[in-house]
């Protein structure tokens, strides 16, 4: 379910008014965000809602055992129930021969009873769980005779693993493969026909895997509790306004949200919310799915690309469709953020801010203090820290920073453009590290800071043309052009427009937000500046949203 | 007091957002009631259509057609009529009236055929097949026409349905509602200030309010109307196409029938869906195809791909490229027709 449909809005506002109907009642309300999440998962494919359920009972179990070295009773029956019935209900029936059709307000559900349990994947699959939860049950009394020591690091290993195993297969197996064939032609001229399988990556996988995966680890590292109930925890790993593009929330931060009751928002909780939503709607409608037209113009040859193209002479055209992108992936990905921080603000959640104005940084370690926090502060308390952070030689501070952005990039996809776009930003760390540039540093002059911002803006862009190009081929023509044949033909100047007539806006509050270093200028201001700000929101909404309806770009991460 | 300021401001501040970043086009519609129970254009009027593209003048004859010349019933002799039924395609929005293409199918009519031919306009913005059948019942046919040519416009089932007019009973067309003037009332009382006028033929904001508005309650009325009609479907004629369309199809019967007697013949204009400037798709159920005789011009929009032949910025109306290449199929069409046609429906 996209955040910008229409379903969206309905569901938003009949799960809302049930959820503050339950006001007081935490468990009911907890069950509610759990339904209304998997349904909103369901609606993309039910199936893979089997994956998230895994993730939650092995996490939950692992992190119950290595907490408190053991599992009640009613808690293992809690977790095998829940995993079966989940295989039961998301797998084994066929949901492709229930029809449901509506004429008008007329609505019709058609099923075909004979072909509902007829596929032998789901049952299979429903076999390997039934085995699964049986050897974990028997093998549970053994496994709690271990040492403390063995079983905490035993079931750290088991939900790392687990998680990885999941994500590895979905979203890299066919990657690997398909680089493990290419090895294999070069060197031995051999191309193993078996290699690769018809994977659908499932939306959102690698946010929730790495949310869930921060979870057992604060409770290994003994910086926050197992949950001892399961629907609260369940309702954490899935929570719907972040379950598919994140912010990739921690246990920490998230999870004692879900153990006690939220408060009833008040007026500013409101307003704040819904400022966010249609900040967020603004930025991508408006201005990311507009501009998204202006880069797939320019891009569109060098995606289909063949061997052999000439080299563009329209420089400047590219150059604008590289400063679009730059908007589009920050409107797009910072809009979901936007979006999905004011919808947890109306259920009485608060989550973490993912964005700092980013385009403000001026060099790369303050980029990734602004850019996807989420991620990057994952990256550092869980990769690049364990690997020894900046604590030994220069070299090793410079190997562990390039290892960290080279698996972040990896993070991003299963192509080997993102693995450079990891490599490239990493070599922009070591670079800055180096020279010892800090442009945030007190006392900088703000003319040199403004350079300096601009500067790395360029090399940001740089960054984004690795990451939007479909084939290395495409990199090096875009250099070649926007260096070399700087020219402007018309329709650059006509796509220079398109830009600043869309984005304007954006950049004006922007420039309000960093100069009073407030994310929230609005709420100091008079109501009339207010409500201007407000007409020219929704006016836009409402006149100059592309009716494209495009995905956001992070659903495929 | 406050709330009053606020709204006020909306209003002024809508005004300007929208004149400064999405100029709305202005179409005003000058309709009334007519006298047999739906709207019909105001007769004698001026008016400016405008939009970012274009600025076009409306003016309307004694009898609310668009046309710089008056039209008797009475068909002079020697004189070749074809009355045009429509909705704002028809009507020629987007262009001035030499560049219609009922305009440009006329002198290219006189052209092949040699002969003098009027065209009698009775499109009015907004119509569906069912209120062009009560147009053509009523007015039409009192023209003698030798062609009726009819533009289908893929908007059409749905008016149909909510207009509630007509319905298929029992596989039969029966007449349901006796008026339908959606808003009528209300617009000649606000069309009689001149507050209003200047609004609907300046104000961005009123403009886009208004389309708006309408649109969210057409896309609600359609629903419903469809609701109502699948409920019935059970002793209803449903066709190939579904049951928006089996109501469509009678109501053509219909006009057919009608221009059978008046000694006419019909000829169906497709008014292609644009998608792109390159990509156009038909609107035309394959059983209306079969049954009837119709032209469309996408092939020959297909190889103008790339041209501006709908305006962009406003409602989509034809441009006079557009016009023009709508008008060649139709003439080639309505010359062989008329050519073929019997001297007794010549003018008397």
């Amino acid at each position: 379910m996209l955040f910008t449909s229409i379903d969206f809005a309905v569901f938003l506002v009949v799960v809302l008014a049930a959820y503050w109907l339950l006001r007081g009642r935490l468990t009911p309300q907890n069950l509610l965000l759990l339904a209304a999440s998997y349904f909103f998962y369901g609606y993309w494919d039910v199936r893979f809602l089997y994956l998230i359920v895994i993730s939650t009972v092995v996490d939950y179990s692992c992190a119950q055992m290595i907490d408190r070295g053991s599992m009640a009773l009613t808690d293992r029956i809690k977790a095998s129930g829940f995993l079966l019935a989940s295989a039961l209900l998301f797998v084994v029936p066929d949901y492709s021969v229930v029809q449901f059709e509506h004429s008008g307000f007329q609505l019709s559900l058609q099923v075909v009873w004979a072909q509902m349990f007829a596929q032998t994947f789901g049952w299979k699959v429903f076999a390997a769980s039934v085995i699964a939860v049986m050897i974990a049950n028997l093998g549970y009394a053994r496994l709690q005779k271990l040492d403390e020591a063995h079983k905490r690091k035993g079931f750290i290993i088991a939900s790392v693993v687990a998680n990885l195993s999941i994500l590895g297969f979905f979203k890299y197996f066919n990657f690997f493969a398909d680089s493990f064939s290419a090895m294999s032609q070069t060197l031995f001229g051999i191309t193993p026909e078996w290699y690769t399988l018809d994977i659908i990556l499932p939306v959102g996988i690698s946010f929730y895997t790495f949310q869930t995966m921060s979870y057992t680890i604060d409770v290994y590292r003994r910086e926050l509790k197992a949950s001892k109930r399961l629907i609260d925890f369940a309702a954490y790993v899935s929570f719907f306004p972040q379950l598919v593009a994140g912010p990739i929330e921690r246990g920490k931060h998230l999870l004692p949200q879900f153990q006690k009751l939220r408060p009833v928002p008040v007026r500013d909780d409101v307003r704040e919310g819904c400022w966010l939503i249609a900040w967020g709607l603004f930025k991508k409608l408006v201005i990311a799915d507009n501009l998204a037209l202006v880069v797939n113009q320019t891009f569109a040859p060098f995606d289909q690309m063949v061997a052999g193209a000439t080299t563009p002479e329209d420089g400047l055209r590219l150059l604008v469709a590289l400063y679009a992108f730059a908007l589009q992936i920050y409107c797009d990905f910072s809009g979901y953020t936007d979006i999905a921080r004011g919808t947890a603000r109306l259920f009485g959640f608060n989550l973490m801010i993912n964005f700092r104005l980013p385009y403000f940084a001026t060099d790369p370690s303050s980029f990734w203090r602004r850019w996807h926090i989420s991620l990057s502060t994952w990256l550092r308390d869980y990769l690049y820290i364990p690997l020894g952070g900046n604590r030994g030689t220069s070299l090793m501070t410079y190997r562990n920073l390039s290892l960290t952005m080279l698996l972040g990039g990896l993070w991003h996809g299963a192509s080997w453009t993102f693995v450079i776009w990891g490599a490239y930003q990493g070599a922009l760390l070591c670079i800055y590290r180096a020279l010892g540039i800090d442009g945030e540093r007190a006392g900088f002059p703000a003319w040199k800071k403004v350079l300096m911002m601009l500067f790395f803006f360029q090399l940001t862009c740089i960054g984004w043309l690795i990451f939007r190009a479909q084939n290395v081929e495409t990199i090096s023509i875009f250099l070649d052009s926007i260096f070399l044949h700087p020219f402007g033909s018309e329709q650059a100047w006509l796509d220079l427009k398109t830009v600043f007539f869309y984005a304007w806006f954006l950049m004006l509050f922007q420039v309000i937000q960093y100069r009073t270093g407030n994310l929230n200028p609005m709420a100091n201001w008079h109501w009339f500046v207010r409500l201007n700000v407000w007409i020219y929101v929704i006016m836009s909404l409402l006149t100059l949203a592309s009716s494209s309806g495009r995905e956001f770009i992070y659903f495929a991460f | 007091m406050l709330l009053v300021f606020m709204a006020l401001w909306i209003c002024f501040a809508g005004e300007m957002f929208l004149r400064a970043f999405d100029p709305q086009p202005m179409l005003p519609r000058y309709v009334q009631a007519g006298d047999f129970g739906i709207r019909v254009n105001m007769p004698n009027q001026v008016y400016v259509h405008k939009t970012p593209e274009y600025r076009v003048e409306i003016r309307t004859n004694n009898r609310g057609m668009r046309a710089n010349v008056d039209y008797t019933y009475e068909k002079p002799a020697g004189v070749k009529r074809v009355v045009v039924l429509g909705d704002s395609f028809g009507m020629g929005y987007g262009v001035k009236l030499e560049d219609t293409f009922t305009e440009q199918m006329r002198r290219k009519l006189e052209s092949s055929l040699g002969k003098k031919v009027e065209i009698i306009n009775l499109s009015v913005s907004g119509y569906g097949t069912a209120e062009e059948l009560l147009m053509l019942q009523h007015e039409g046919v009192r023209y003698h026409p030798d062609l009726v040519l009819l533009a289908w416009h893929a908007t059409d089932p749905d008016d149909n349905l909510r207009s509630g007019l007509f319905a298929v009973e029992h596989g039969k067309l029966v007449r349901r509602n006796a008026t339908y003037l959606p808003g009528v009332k209300i617009r000649e009382y606000l069309f009689s200030f001149a507050i209003y006028r200047w609004l609907a033929g300046n104000s961005h904001f009123y403009n886009w309010l208004r389309d708006f508005a309408g649109s969210k309650i057409k896309q609600v009325m359609a629903t419903m109307k469809r609701t109502k009609v699948d409920s019935a479907s059970n002793d209803s004629v449903s066709s190939k196409e579904g049951p928006d369309y089996s109501l469509s199809i009678a109501l053509l019967d219909a006009v057919k029938l009608e221009t059978e007697k008046a000694g006419a013949k019909l000829l169906l204009l497709e008014i292609p869906v644009r998608v792109s400037r390159t990509e156009y798709l038909p609107c035309m159920p394959e059983e209306i195809r079969r049954r009837f005789d119709v032209v469309s011009p996408i092939k020959v929009f297909q190889q103008h791909a790339g041209s501006l032949l709908y305006w962009e910025k406003s409602h989509g109306h034809f441009t006079p490229l557009g016009c023009e290449i709508v008008a060649g199929s139709l003439a080639e069409a309505a010359t062989k027709m008329l050519a073929t046609q019997s001297g007794n429906s010549e003018g008397i």
